[in-house]
């Protein structure tokens, strides 16, 4: 019973691996190379200040865009495409729309796919200044230089990123601890990650689905009509 | 049904400041965390070195970019004081930046025309 159950669960993975192989190789030109075409994950972001915030939710990652479902403290929906992010609140319908001249960024996000930018550091302009197998030390590119001007890699003997720091002049900014790993395609996914910066933040996720089929509202989400939006230019 | 209405209109007379202060309560809140995150950036010294007068109007002018993950899981009345609080305060802090980079200029102005 448990062997037919194992077989029966490796010709699923099978399968499924076979079926995403097509989207894989699309998705491996389109989106910076990488491992996965989809990504479904569950959060809990901590933020401890002078009241201790616990935000949960699921993040649904397709074709370079993120759609961030909060469940809890508030109902809310965060879609981030290119350079626009919306926020919507289902229950007030009530929307905000963000346009900039940059893309948007969810640190705490990035910072979990971050091990599968491979080259992600010296794409950016960044230069090697000190390197072994479990340390390397960047200095930044003149564009950011004004806020950090080294960031330093710590990586352990499997070569998964442990840490990393951010300083300027000298005195850490920014640093972030990396654990519980899951491995997907080679690579090691931080399933936990400490941030302290001006606040202390621990992102904790969950559950985390590889390639499988995104849901159609979430692939097609659009702010219902009749909802009362606010456009912010930035 | 007199005895309905009655009963609605007083809900509504204790519940509507209730809410409306809760709202209120949150924009403030929004208000002064984005005050709090509003750093600017130093690179409107170069700015007003540059540039004088444009540039400190630039740095009041130019938006700057709200961080998505402070307004992660926050309530609407939050998120509609956090971006004017962020934004003012960033402008604010820009152009001073750029009115610092101006007096250099007019330092070194100074200095120069003195010694030639």
């Amino acid at each position: 019973m448990g062997r037919n159950f194992c077989c029966l669960r490796r010709h699923t993975l099978k399968k499924r691996i076979i079926k995403s192989l097509p989207l894989l190789f699309l998705s491996a030109f389109l989106a910076s190379f990488e491992p996965f075409v989809t990504l479904k994950i569950d959060f809990q972001r901590e933020v401890s200040g002078q009241k201790k915030e616990i935000i949960q939710g699921t993040i649904f990652y397709f074709q370079g865009k993120k759609l961030i479902k909060v469940n809890s403290p508030v109902h809310q929906i965060m879609f981030v495409k290119e350079n626009s992010l919306v926020v919507y609140y289902p229950e007030e319908k009530q929307a905000f729309i963000f346009e900039s001249a940059r893309a948007t960024s969810l640190p705490f996000f990035e910072l979990f796919l971050l091990p599968s930018k491979k080259g992600y550091f010296l794409k950016k302009g960044f230069e090697i200044k000190d390197k072994n197998s479990f340390h390397i030390l960047y200095r930044t590119p003149p564009s950011i230089n004004s806020v950090i001007d080294e960031v330093e890699i710590f990586l352990d003997k499997k070569g998964r990123i442990t840490k990393l720091v951010e300083k300027k002049e000298s005195k850490i900014t920014m640093e972030a601890r990396f654990s519980n790993y899951v491995e997907f395609m080679g690579f090691s996914y931080p399933l936990k990650i400490s941030v302290r910066a001006r606040k202390t933040e621990k992102v904790f996720f969950s559950n985390p689905e590889f390639n499988l089929e995104i849901p159609e509202w979430v692939k097609n989400f659009k702010v219902p009509e009749g909802t009362k939006v606010k456009r912010v230019k930035l | 049904m007199k005895k309905y209405i009655a009963l609605f209109l007083i809900f509504s007379f204790i519940a509507l400041p209730v809410v409306a202060q809760v709202g209120s309560r949150q924009y403030l809140a929004g208000k002064l965390d984005g005050e709090r995150d509003a750093t600017g950036n130093q690179i409107w010294i170069l700015g007003g070195c540059l540039l004088g007068l444009v540039g400190v109007i630039l740095a009041y002018v130019i938006e700057p970019e709200v961080p998505a993950a402070r307004i992660l899981g926050k309530p609407p009345a939050y998120v509609k004081g956090y971006i004017e609080g962020y934004k003012s305060a960033t402008k604010r802090k820009n152009a001073m930046y750029a009115i610092y980079g101006m007096i250099v200029w007019a330092g070194i102005f100074v200095v120069y025309a003195a010694t030639h």
